[in-house]
């Protein structure tokens, strides 16, 4: 009788335990097996969607917005406030704009990033089993993907390991430990990548070409940026050795032999998207300034446009429009936190005269401070604030708005306050607080004091140099509340093309298609009159060109790295013109019955709103341990070679 | 009514006697007998059911409904016992009489009681593991919400700390310190939510397992548990209906006294002159200050210099409400418990409310004489009503402004009360808007419901029962959060009008949320029991089974903002919606058993065990044994004791011992073992055919989950436990145990294994660290009665130190780097690496009196030769003797670090010592009794605004530490002398007192409370019962009525359990209620 229970037992156990053990299996609702992931395009999609949302874009517009979320971190659109190109007034208590930065500044080692993208290109391999020409383009996209990052990694870092391999886990894992590539090795093998997976990615269509996805276009774009950079780095060998940023082990440093090679390669990209015939200039729009800004306001019917981060004003907020409206646009609220300074504002060019400089002084030019509320300078008088910017290059009204532009139809109010002539000059009366703009207790015998736009020196979410931003603005009403734009932000464009080909062709002595090129550029911005002859191109006005067209499209810092001057024009001295930012302040004549009452005049003025509480003003620095970034290091690597300075 | 027990009674006698002449007719008929009687209690309330025997024979019988036996005796000489469980036993002779009437006194020593232990139930006298428990009168001592604030301070093994006094919130509750236990209500594993809001007076008893023998709960055991058997109605009992009600108001118990306007500018010029940072010329100062002094007010011009108190205005006495039904019963099948409860609690803010009703029916019934069924179901509806302020805790919200609004600004503007006033620096936050008619409606409220089915069969085999459970609980959350704007006003006198300056909605701070929240969980248990006792000496007992639990969790959230309209509360499809779902499905599997052996009651010996399975591991992983023995000697029978004297004072005396080993299955994230692609992880908006060219559209991410981590496992706790428990002339019990808990196993990162970065990999945590608890829990309890007087004093303590043993990977460079950094084999709090979790921190002497003193100290404090300290500054110590005070000089001085508000678990700890002291007495009818809670070895730890005074002018502060403080004779002139105050002078952070942690401000906390009083009045039952009332009390309680000892008053004069660093805690309720109970 008991044998026969524990006969009858032993089944039962079993079978209990086995139900147990499936009883116990629970599925993991958030997570699609690899398998199953890669069986569709949807999956593999999916896949791409988080690689591409990782990819690194140094102003990302979904970043910001609201008034505390919006800090001066790298990676963001106020980042641009860091160089000579605008400043950030976002004046509280506790955030100070834009200090300076030290090696670690765009540091970028993203090989997290480089292990999902290797570990989807084994997937695909693997288990890939969507159409054969669908598997072909993710393989090519991944590869893209990858490039782009390495690319991203050496122009900021120098050469860093090339990894394809997926390592496993294990408990040894100094194994791993590889020894930098060289800095030309990881250039070629982008190059190489790019030339590899070019035909994989050429999915043009009639209807159009994708500008979200990695298509041939893009990978040209990205071959022309890339060998232009890789091409300017050996150009300016001799500079590198000067001031040292080689090493002997190659890790940092491109012989000047590579030079002609790269240069030509990012000249034949430029041929190559010519020849595809896809891509050409925007010329969409009559007036000139207007066609300029709305080649970055319109997705569709754009032939210039590459590459594009999209964003729907949804899921994907852009706060850029919202963060840097100007105040009369979004009355009493946060905005206009990034302002253009002067030193941006006079690389545009007088089209007639195609000289840049603004005279806005009697005799010599001169430069005040903000603090001073009196002066006996004598000032050119201007009949309306906007006359000293009529007749500039286009591209200035299509990127910034200054004194007398409009927005939306609607005009900024700029004015920094009265200037009230005095018999010794003149004392200049400011509003105290940009808050009691229009409260009639703050106005000065009757007459208002300062523009509800600013300029004003000590309040924030308004202008602190007289400018605004317009390039990127999104001209849709509404769009300046809950990151509503649906701007682009712009990663390639045709433009950039033309003028890397032009430089590149500049280096390679091609002058006449560096002119071609150039003019091509100076056409679409200002028309025939604003072209340059041979004589009057030279590689400053390539630079120039550069300054102008791609403004805030976070080339700048790029552009003064690679021809490293960075270091001579961001030099931390006070006394360095190009190091301190300027402003331009408006203001309007208070000299009843004089004739000059009612009418203009202009001051240059140091830039307050830059560096520390304790350090306002501090000029910009660019030391020499910042051409390479810092690379970080632990015990797990010990064949990492510090780049030089650190 | 009056007639079936008559006839029940008769027939019951009937039987009896037929019984009788059997039995009788056994023994041999011999000067036959019968005697007759009552046994009633102390009461005078007849006991059913009690044995009464005839000494030395089988033969005996029980006391009906009424407590009325009959018994036929052999012959003048037999001798009846009386026996009952918890009452002592009584022997009587017959010897002549007819009639016997006893009074059963009941056994304080309580030795015979069942105590219900996992899975089981046991006699006390044979419990060998360190077990406390808690009977219903107890439990429902106290006016709290929760059960596990009725359990403070009563029982030892518990320790507590209340932060938030929040309507319908908890106080943190722990088993010997050991984290939050495992909760079972009626043989059903289930959390904390659940116990906390049972209605307490459906509590039958509370049994707290603080040793190994929670190992039979296994895999979640490790931090104790908590076992609830609630109430059921008896076989053979009449109906009985009790009623009990009260009604009470309460208020904070304690709260920091502010600065009002004029002291709020006082501070501030002293802290700008103390500075030099005074923005206005002194004149302007002073005559500003004089203004706000006298209060001057002028509606004419508008000039208000009368400040405004927003505590006094907006925290106001709240009324506390409480009520509950039960009818239980049975007849001789079926017994039945029906209740229902209700409580409504307002907080001390305008519209916050707190209400939760309980309802409940439990039936078991006899199908057969053999086989038993029965049905419990307890539903409850929790509702949690505030207005909709915005953000996350609106408590905490109303709070801050309470505290930060500087008392210079009024509530309205033009103190008009149509328009709520645009404080400056407070945009958005104005009490005054914080009602439900302003900023709109958050509704949280839950419906719980738990069935249990329960089976009994009695196998034919003698002493063998098997027991069926399934237990089916369903929990459905909703919350209604509905945030609207409202528009705040600046006054211009000029032109009368008030405009609006800001304006919540049009800034879009709006939001309509609706997110429901179910859970459904499952248990179900097959148990076979098995007792056997060869003769009365051995006995043996099993219990073996298996246990399954399912829980299926589904979250939803519906979020909008800011929202399309502010009229309809409800939610459209909107471009502003953002939808998140969650889901979770979790499984155990497991086997139970138990062995045990008693003999003679004497040694007790017990295995206990669980084989675990938790969904939590990998397949080969899943699996876990936790065991645990215990044994006890009841030292007071041997004869060695028995034949001394020491058994006149020593009446009983055992010792116990107890091993076990849990676990712990809390160590990763979900399926941390398995690899796969994370849905949801990044997102692109971007073409999903770039061959067709279709435009943008919104792709989901998803990202490699990363390297399964396969070697992780359970963290493994095992306690050892020694107890003792004594009794002194049957007056004064005596229980203590001492024991040591150890968790290994906790998941931790091997710092010394390093991926290169270029890898992409990081290294796995694994089972590495331990820790553990050390401590001594027990209790002191003197029960006695004398005439009409009974009373009883009680003190409990549970000391419970949490020390870390090993950390792994740690090294050091000197002696030095290793006492500031080491973590190996210290107590928690000296952890050095995570200074939330204490606080290094200099030991302060005492305060410069001149600066004199200050030119001739020999240290330097400031590394600038004390260039920066003033008189009324701290003097640190200089530890080490170097003459200066640096890193070097700083000790752990407290038991805590900081609770900063976005984490209140670190700084928040339970005390070290927590002290429970309960007394009472019954005089006629009188009763009073008085539960005190103390917390003992804890630290406060300030920071912001309480270390350094007013920072600026946009907030407000406390008085003690800007007022009471070292000043200038003239405040507003530096060069005045200095007028001695007990805090140092305000500089904001300039202070050497508040730039660095030293145990000025760092108290640590210890402190007594009187917890509950209560004082009670039943009416004669001879009264009472002429309407049919067998039971009326009238009571007063009082809650929190004062602290005994609080080492933070003259100082902060915070509620002691208060710690976010700011003080900004909602404190508990001091209360005072009165009500009526009653029973039919």
């Amino acid at each position: 009788m008991k044998n026969r229970t524990i006969y009858l037992l032993i089944p039962v156990l079993t079978f209990g335990l086995f139900s147990c053990e499936k009883h116990l299996t629970q599925q993991d609702p958030y997570v699609l097996a690899v398998e199953d992931a890669y069986k569709s395009n949807a999956g593999i999609n999916s896949i791409a969607a988080n690689l591409a949302s990782r990819l690194r874009h140094e102003q990302n517009f979904s970043f910001g917005g609201s008034f505390y979320g919006a800090g001066i971190n790298s990676n963001r659109h106020q980042d641009l406030a860091r160089w000579d190109e605008a400043i950030y007034n976002h004046h509280t208590q506790w955030q100070h704009p834009g200090g300076n930065q030290n090696r670690n500044y765009r540091q970028y080692y993203d090989y997290d990033l480089i292990r999902d993208i290797n570990i989807h290109i084994e997937n695909l391999l693997n288990y890939g089993a969507v159409a054969e020409s669908e598997l072909r383009y993710y393989l090519a996209e991944a590869r893209f993907y990858r490039a782009y990052t390495y690319y991203e990694m050496a122009f900021r870092m120098g050469g860093v390991p090339i990894i394809e391999e997926v390592y496993e886990y294990t408990s040894n894992p100094i194994e791993y430990a590889k020894p930098r590539n060289t800095e030309v090795e990881v250039y070629d093998y982008v190059i190489s990548e790019l030339e590899e997976i070019m035909d994989d990615l050429d999915i043009a269509l009639s209807s159009g070409v994708t500008l979200t996805r990695p298509s041939k276009g893009v990978a040209l774009a990205l071959l022309c940026r890339v060998s232009l950079y890789a091409g300017t780095l050996a150009y300016n060998n001799d500079i590198n050795e000067a001031k040292g940023l080689k090493l002997p082990s190659g890790a940092v440093g491109i012989p000047f032999a590579k030079a002609e090679d790269y240069l030509q390669k990012c000249i034949d990209a430029y041929y190559e998207l010519e020849e595809m015939g896809i891509y050409s200039l925007y010329r969409g729009n009559g007036d000139l300034a207007e066609n300029f800004y709305e080649l970055f306001t319109k997705k569709s019917g754009n032939p210039e446009l590459i590459f594009i981060k999209d964003y729907d004003g949804i899921n994907f907020p852009n706060y850029f429009t919202e963060t840097h409206i100007p105040r009369s646009q979004k009355l009493g609220a946060d905005g206009a936190m990034l302002n253009p300074v002067l030193n941006l504002v006079e690389c545009y060019e007088d089209v007639a005269s195609k000289s840049n400089l603004f005279d806005v002084y009697i005799g010599d030019e001169q430069v005040e401070n903000m603090s001073d509320n009196s002066s006996s300078f004598d000032y050119r008088i201007f009949e309306t604030a906007g006359e000293l910017f009529e007749g500039r290059d286009p591209r200035l009204t299509g990127s910034i708005l200054y004194p007398g532009s409009t927005f939306r139809g609607i005009p900024v109010d700029l004015q920094a306050g009265l200037a009230v002539k005095t018999p010794a000059g003149y004392d200049f009366v400011h509003v105290d607080d940009i808050n009691n703009v229009e409260n009639p207790s703050n106005y000065y015998n009757g007459e208002r004091k300062t523009g509800i736009d600013g300029p004003h020196r000590t309040s924030g979410f308004c202008s602190h140099t007289g400018f605004h931003m317009r390039k990127f603005l999104d001209p849709n009403p509404g769009s300046e509340t809950g990151g509503q734009s649906t701007m682009p932000y712009v990663v390639f464009r045709y433009g950039e093309v033309l003028l890397n080909a032009a430089e590149a062709a500049w280096y390679l002595n091609q002058k006449d298609l560096a002119l071609d090129l150039i003019n091509r550029v100076r056409n679409r911005a200002g028309g025939e009159v604003f072209e340059l002859e041979m004589a009057e191109l030279d590689l400053d006005r390539i630079m120039n060109e550069r300054r102008v067209e791609l403004a805030f499209e976070d080339h700048r810092f790029n552009d003064a790295k690679r021809w490293r001057i960075a270091d001579e024009i961001w030099d931390n001295d006070r006394n360095t013109p190009t190091a301190v930012t300027y402003a331009m302040w408006p203001y309007k004549i208070y000299a009843p019955g004089d004739p000059d009452d009612g009418k203009w005049l202009f001051r240059k003025l140091l830039v307050e709103h830059r560096g520390l509480s304790s350090d306002m003003g501090m000029p910009i620095n660019f030391g020499l341990d910042m051409y390479y970034a810092y690379i970080p290091v632990n015990d797990g690597n010990p064949l990492i070679e510090k780049n030089p300075y650190h | 009514m009056s007639k079936k027990p008559e006839e029940m009674k008769r027939t019951g006698i009937k039987l009896l006697l037929l019984l009788l002449h059997i039995i009788g007719s056994s023994i041999g008929l011999n000067a036959q007998k019968i005697i007759t009687g009552t046994v009633t209690g102390e009461d005078g309330v007849p006991i059913p059911g009690v044995n009464v025997i005839i000494k030395e024979t089988s033969a005996g019988t029980i006391t009906d409904v009424d407590g009325e036996y009959s018994i036929t005796v052999p012959s003048d000489d037999a001798i009846l016992v009386y026996s009952f469980v918890g009452m002592i036993t009584q022997e009587h002779p017959v010897a002549g009489v007819n009639e016997i009437n006893v009074i059963l006194i009941e056994d304080t020593k309580s030795l015979d009681e069942v105590v219900v232990i996992g899975y089981g139930k046991r006699k006390r006298e044979t419990i060998s593991a360190a077990i406390s428990t808690i009977e219903t009168e107890t439990i429902v001592r106290g006016t709290d919400n929760t059960v596990a604030g009725q359990l403070v301070s009563k029982v030892s093994g518990i320790t507590s700390r209340q932060k938030y006094g929040i309507p319908g919130q908890a106080p943190r509750i722990q088993i010997r310190n050991s984290g939050e236990p495992l909760f079972v209500i009626d043989g059903v594993m289930t959390d904390i939510s659940n116990f906390n809001n049972l209605d307490p007076n459906d509590i039958e008893n509370i049994t707290i397992l603080k040793d190994g023998s929670a190992a039979i709960y296994g895999v979640k055991a490790a931090n104790g548990v908590i076992l609830v058997t609630t109430k059921r109605g008896q076989l053979n009992q009449r109906t009985t209906v009790n009623f009990n009600t009260r009604a009470g108001i309460e208020e904070w118990t304690m709260f920091p006294r502010l600065l009002n306007a004029y002291e709020w500018n006082y501070a501030q010029y002293m802290r700008e002159v103390n500075k030099g940072e005074l923005g206005v010329p002194v004149e302007v100062a002073r005559a500003e200050l004089e203004k706000w002094k006298e209060g001057y007010y002028n509606p004419e011009t508008g000039e208000d210099y009368r400040g405004f108190d927003y505590i006094d205005e907006y925290v106001n006495p709240a009324p506390h409400l409480y009520s509950s039904l039960n009818i239980s019963g049975g007849t001789e099948k079926t017994n039945y418990y029906i209740s229902a409860a209700h409580v409504n609690q307002d907080a001390v803010y305008k519209d916050f409310n707190f209400n939760r009703s309980n309802a409940g029916i439990s039936v078991d019934t006899k199908l057969s004489d053999r086989l038993k069924v029965g049905y419990q179901v307890k539903g409850r509806n929790e509702s949690r009503t505030g207005p909709g302020l915005r953000g996350g805790n609106d408590y905490e919200r109303v709070l801050s402004s309470l505290y930060n609004i500087p008392p210079i600004y009024r509530p309205y503007a033009n103190n008009n009360p149509d328009y709520i006033y645009d404080i400056p620096f407070r945009r958005g936050n104005n009490p005054a808007g914080y009602d439900i008619e302003h900023s709109g409606l958050q509704d949280n409220n839950l419906l719980a419901v738990q069935n249990i089915w329960t089976l009994t069969y009695e196998t034919p085999l003698k002493g063998l029962t098997a027991n069926g459970l399934f237990s089916l609980d369903y929990r459905n959350r909703t919350i209604d959060n509905f945030e609207k704007g409202w528009k705040s006003y600046r006054y211009d006198a000029e032109n009368d009008v008030y405009n609006v300056t800001y304006d919540m909605s049009a800034s879009g701070h709006t939001t309509l949320e609706s997110i429901t929240e179910k859970s459904n969980y499952q248990l179900g248990q097959f148990l076979l029991n098995y007792t056997s006792s060869f003769s009365s000496l051995h006995e043996f007992n099993a219990t073996a089974g298996f246990e399954y639990t399912d829980t299926k969790y589904n979250y939803i959230q519906v979020h909008q903002s800011p929202v399309e309209n502010e009229f309809i509360p409800l939610l459209g499809t909107n471009e502003n919606n953002t939808v998140n779902e969650r889901e979770r499905y979790t499984s155990t599997a497991s086997f139970v058993f138990r062995a045990g052996y008693s003999f003679a009651n004497k040694y007790v010996l017990d295995f206990a065990g669980r084989y675990d399975g938790s969904w939590r591991f990998p397949p080969g992983k899943r699996w876990g044994f936790f065991p645990s023995i215990s044994a006890s000697w009841q030292i007071s029978s041997e004869d060695f004791i028995q034949n001394s004297s020491i058994s006149n004072w020593l009446t009983f005396a055992k010792l116990r011992f107890s091993y076990g080993e849990m676990g712990d299955d809390n160590v990763g994230s979900d399926f941390f073992y398995l690899e796969g692609y994370n849905y949801g992880s990044g997102s692109s908006y971007f073409d999903p055919a770039p061959w067709s060219n279709a435009g943008s559209t919104r792709i989901i991410g998803s990202a490699p989950k990363g390297v399964p981590n396969t070697n992780l496992s359970w963290m493994a706790v095992s306690i050892l436990n020694v107890g003792l428990d004594l009794w002194f002339i049957d007056h004064l019990n005596v229980q203590v145990d001492a024991f040591k808990r150890k968790r290994q196993g906790i998941p931790a990162v091997p710092d010394d294994i390093m991926f290169p970065i270029e890898t992409g990999l990081d290294v796995l945590t694994e089972n590495l660290n331990s820790d553990g608890v050390l401590g001594i829990d027990g209790q002191f309890r003197w029960e006695d009665r004398k005439g009409d007087v009974s009373w009883y004093a009680a003190v409990n303590w549970t000391f419970a130190r949490r020390k870390n043993f090993d950390y792994y990977g740690e090294k050091f460079q000197n002696s030095w780097d290793q006492y500031r950094w080491s973590r190996n084999n210290r107590w928690a709090n000296v952890d050095g690496s995570n200074w939330l979790a204490a606080q290094w921190m200099w030991h302060t002497t005492g305060v410069f009196q001149s600066y004199e003193e200050i030119e001739n100290y020999p240290i330097d404090l400031d590394g600038r030769g004390n260039a920066t300290i003033h008189p009324g500054d701290l003097k640190k110590q200089d530890c080490n003797g170097d003459g200066i005070i640096d890193d070097y000089d700083e000790r752990v001085l407290g038991f805590g670090g900081p609770d900063y508000p976005w984490d209140d678990f670190q700084g928040n700890r339970q005390p070290i010592l927590s002290v429970g002291i309960n007394m009472g007495f019954e005089y006629k009818g009188i009763d009073v009794a008085a539960d005190f809670a103390g917390g003992y070895l804890n630290t406060f730890t300030p920071d912001w605004g309480i270390k350094v005074g007013l920072p600026a002018r946009n907030q407000n502060g406390l008085y003690v530490n800007n007022i009471d403080v070292w000043r200038h004779e003239d405040i507003f002139d530096p060069s005045s002398p200095w007028v001695p105050g007990t805090y140092p002078s305000i500089r904001d952070w300039q202070s050497n007192a508040a730039s660095m942690w030293n145990d000025f401000y760092v108290r640590n906390v210890n402190y007594m409370r009187l917890r509950n009083l209560v004082v009670g009045y039943t009416f004669p039952a001879r009264w009472t019962q002429k309407v049919s009332i067998q039971k009326l009390r009238i009571y007063f309680q009082g809650k929190n009525l004062f602290f005994v000892h609080n080492s933070l008053s003259g100082y902060l004069d915070i509620d002691p359990e208060i710690s976010t660093v700011n003080v900004f805690d909602y404190p508990q309720h001091k209360g005072y209620s009165f009500g009526i109970d009653v029973t039919f």
